[in-house]
This record gives C-alpha cells, sequence and structure tokens, in this order.
C-alpha cells in the first residue's frame, strides 16, 4: 500500500485546519481583546489536538484578519522589553463569526448526515 | 556562539527578516515578544540561553515563518516563492542605488563633459555601474550559495547561512537610518553650518560662491533638526518626508554649486609671523609647470559634488518608496520609528497605532 491515502489526509487536514484555524481566533478575541502569545496560549489551554497550531501560523493569520478589517490592533507599552500588539473582534469580524459559527454547525451536521451516524 | 539571549532573539529574527517583505518592522516587534514570552515559561519564570533557543526552535525554521508571513506560491518566473521577498529587496536596491549614481554621474557630465565625455566614450559611463553590480552580486550569489551547502550545516539555529548573508545586502539597503547616523547629523550640522557662515571662511571663496554658502549652513542647520527628529523618534514618515524634501533642496545646491569649476580661490597660510591669505594660483607658481594643481583640486570639488547628489537622491529614493508604503500600512505620519542597524528592537516600536 503506498502513502497516497497519508498525503490525501494531510492535504485535507491543512485545508479543514485553515478554515477552522480563522473561526478559532474570532471566537478567542470575541471573549475579550488579546495579544499573539496569549492567543496561542488560550489555545493550547483547550487542549486542542487536531487544530493543534503551529505557533509561528498564528501571527500571520491574525495579520491577514486585521488587513481584512475582521481585527483592529493597537501597541501596548505597559512592558516596555516585550511590546504587546493587542487585538479587537470588529463589528465586521463580529458579523463575519456569526456566519462562520452557523455555517460550521450546518456543515458539522450535513456531514453527519453524509458520513452516517454509525462512523462517528 | 552568543549567550545572551536577547541577542539571540534578535540574530533569529535578523534571519526571519531576510525573507519578509520591506514594511515589517511590527512583525519582527510582535515576534520577539512571542519568544521572549515562551522563553520565560519554558524557563519556569526566567529567560535562559537554552530556554531561548527553545522558544526560537519551537517557533519555526526562519525561511518558513517569514513565508507565513509573506504568502507563498508567489513565484516570479523561475524564483522559487521563498526567494522572491529577498531578491525583491536586492533589485530595489539595485535600482536605487543605480538611479541615484545616474543622476550624479548626469550631473557631473552637465558640467565637465570633457572629463566625462572621455569615461562614456570607453566605458558607457555611467550605465555600466548598475550592470557590473548585477554581474558581480550573481557571481557572488553562485560562489556563495555553493558554498553554503557544506559551511551551513552545523549551524545554530539563530545564525544566519550564507546564503542569508548575501541576501541581507537587500535588507540593509533599506534599513532605517542608524542612530549613530542621527547623532553625526546632530553634531556636525552645527559645526559646518557655523564654519559656512564665518567671515574668515568667506575671504577663501570666490565672492559669487558666498550666497551659496548661507543657503549650506541653512540646510545643515535643518539636517541638525532632522537628525535629532531621526535620533528620539527613529523612521516615521514625517522625518522621512523632511530628510527627502531635505535632499532635494541639496540636490538643487548641488546644480548651482557645479557650475564653479573651483570656487576656493585662497587659502590660510601661518607665515610664523601669523595667519595670512594665500591665492591659489600664487601657491600654483611653486608647483614645477608640469603639474597644474587645479586639476587635483576640480577632481576633488567634482567627486564631492557627485557623492552630495547621489545620497540626496538615494534619500529621495527611499522616501518616495517607504511615505506611500507606511500610509498604506495604515501608520499615518507620526510614530516612534525605529533605526538601523546596531539597534535594539524593543527601543525602537511604534507606541502607537493609527
Amino acid at each position: 500500500m503506498s502513502n497516497a491515502h497519508i498525503e490525501e489526509f494531510e492535504r485535507w487536514s491543512r485545508e479543514v485546519k485553515k478554515g477552522a484555524a480563522s473561526l478559532a481566533i474570532l471566537a478567542v478575541l470575541e471573549r475579550e481583546r488579546s495579544y499573539g502569545y496569549d492567543i496561542v496560549k488560550k489555545l493550547e489551554d483547550w487542549n486542542v489536538t487536531f487544530l493543534a497550531f503551529e505557533q509561528g501560523t498564528v501571527y500571520p493569520l491574525l495579520k491577514r484578519l486585521e488587513k481584512r478589517q475582521l481585527l483592529s490592533s493597537t501597541w501596548s507599552m505597559d512592558e516596555p522589553d516585550k511590546p504587546k500588539k493587542y487585538y479587537t473582534i470588529t463589528e465586521e469580524g463580529k458579523a463575519a463569526l456569526k456566519l462562520m459559527t452557523q455555517t460550521w454547525a450546518r456543515l458539522s451536521d450535513e456531514m453527519k448526515s453524509i458520513i452516517g451516524g454509525d462512523a462517528l | 556562539m552568543s549567550k545572551d539571549p536577547e541577542k539571540l532573539v534578535d540574530e533569529y529574527l535578523e534571519r526571519v527578516k531576510v525573507y519578509l517583505p520591506i514594511d515589517s518592522e511590527d512583525t519582527l516587534l510582535e515576534i520577539k515578544t512571542h519568544l521572549l514570552k515562551e522563553a520565560e515559561r519554558i524557563g519556569e519564570g526566567s529567560i535562559t540561553p537554552g530556554s531561548t533557543l527553545m522558544a526560537i526552535e519551537r517557533f519555526g525554521e526562519p525561511k518558513q515563518v517569514a513565508n507565513e508571513y509573506a504568502g507563498t506560491g508567489k513565484r516570479i518566473g523561475p524564483v522559487p516563492a521563498e526567494y522572491t521577498q529577498p531578491l525583491i529587496r536586492i533589485l530595489l536596491a539595485l535600482l536605487g542605488i543605480s538611479i541615484a549614481f545616474i543622476v550624479g554621474g548626469y550631473v557631473i557630465g552637465i558640467a565637465f563633459p570633457t572629463l566625462i565625455g572621455d569615461l562614456a566614450a570607453i566605458q558607457n559611463w555611467p550605465f555600466v555601474l548598475p550592470v557590473m553590480i548585477v554581474v558581480n552580486v550573481l557571481f557572488v550569489v553562485l560562489i556563495f550559495g555553493g558554498i553554503s551547502l557544506y559551511a551551513d550545516r552545523d549551524k545554530l539555529a539563530t545564525e544566519r547561512t550564507t546564503i542569508e548573508g548575501i541576501f541581507g545586502i537587500g535588507s540593509s539597503a533599506f534599513n532605517p537610518k542608524s542612530r549613530s547616523d542621527a547623532a553625526a547629523d546632530v553634531i556636525f550640522g552645527p559645526i559646518f553650518g557655523t564654519l559656512a557662515v564665518l567671515p574668515q571662511i568667506h575671504v577663501l571663496f570666490n565672492p559669487a560662491f558666498v550666497p551659496i554658502l548661507y543657503l549650506v549652513a541653512v540646510l545643515m542647520y535643518i539636517g541638525a533638526v532632522k537628525g535629532a527628529l531621526f535620533f528620539f523618534h527613529g523612521e516615521n514618515n514625517l522625518n522621512l518626508l523632511i530628510e527627502g524634501i531635505l535632499a532635494i533642496f541639496w540636490i538643487i545646491i548641488a546644480l548651482v554649486m557645479i557650475n564653479f569649476a573651483m570656487p576656493i580661490e585662497y587659502a590660510w597660510n601661518n607665515s610664523g609671523s601669523g595667519w595670512e591669505l594665500i591665492a591659489l594660483t600664487d601657491l600654483a607658481a611653486l608647483f614645477p609647470a608640469t603639474f597644474d594643481i587645479f586639476v587635483p583640486l576640480t577632481l576633488g570639488w567634482m567627486v564631492l559634488i557627485f557623492v552630495i547628489v547621489v545620497v540626496s537622491s538615494w534619500r529621495v529614493l527611499i522616501a518616495v518608496m517607504k511615505i506611500p508604503m507606511y500610509l498604506q500600512a495604515g501608520k499615518g505620519w507620526w510614530w516612534k520609528g525605529t533605526w538601523g542597524p546596531g539597534r535594539r528592537f524593543r527601543r525602537g516600536v511604534w507606541a502607537q497605532r493609527r
């Protein structure tokens, strides 16, 4: 048996993670404003396994979400040696999160039906 | 191996920077905070070289980390995506340097057609310059790229590879002004500005050149103010704008200055009984008839104006390139900016966003 199924699984995982990551970050920031390292730690504290982020990938995602105006940011200089860039979810971000959450729930239900309850 | 944790982090960030777009200082600062926090956590409250290296390793390989930011898949022709950003930097630097030298060569060429005319006949001056630079950089990349395959095997995660050292040329060209350069403006601007308005200096020059000395003094003093702004606030759009406008005035003055083949006509001489003025034409009589002292003096004058025009053109190009880039990033005109090499990231940060 070749490794084709592993490769396909890895490709599929990357795509699923990519979509889930922005939803997870928006959900974290909806609770309270936060900075990159804090977001990484919060996600780790939830003991996520499949969605476990590479630390370096969270920051580019934050930057992209900010560029798309779903997040805004301000620098905090409370610790001059460790300045923090705090991210806050915008109204656009909240609206996107609502839509994404609804869609995620619907997708989950639909996939259960398609794959079959026994398999899940 | 460096043992200072913060230096380890800075070295790692220098590696990441090589692969990032020009405007990435905030990204680097964000990563730095992450690494220090993570190192502190791993070191259970204290940041040690070991915990820092572990934090760096967890964060990822510099090229991959940078590509997550810059985006992958943007291949330009045969250039792999991960090398697009460093190559863009190098090409921009070369283009900028070439334009600056061509402008400088053009200005000098107008005033000294004979000298430059001879050069142009032989070497296609000054257009040969960018071509020579590109060819030599290609050779360097090929040679060191080959060497790096062997030389970089045992390097630490924080140490630059040989090829990154070469790509670093591109990132260095766009570094903000260093604090030492800014300090030099603050110190030397008033010194030379004051010298330029002294009557004892004016008597050395062709009387028609004296009004230009006053203009030079004004620019020197404004340059000192600009230096102070850079020294205390680092690079931001307002400082870049002031520097760009100042550079345009320097180019204009250089265009006027070049009309004087050699404006200095006298020199101060101490005869033993006191200082007295001596005319350069009298000085020339002391030399053999075959040696014309005005030739090296004129060449020196030409080089001085060439350097003024090249440096000023480069500053105008940098301002034109960076100001729209910073505006597009939403930074406005004034913030606490960064400084060039020798700097510490923690001292140059944007205290305020938007």
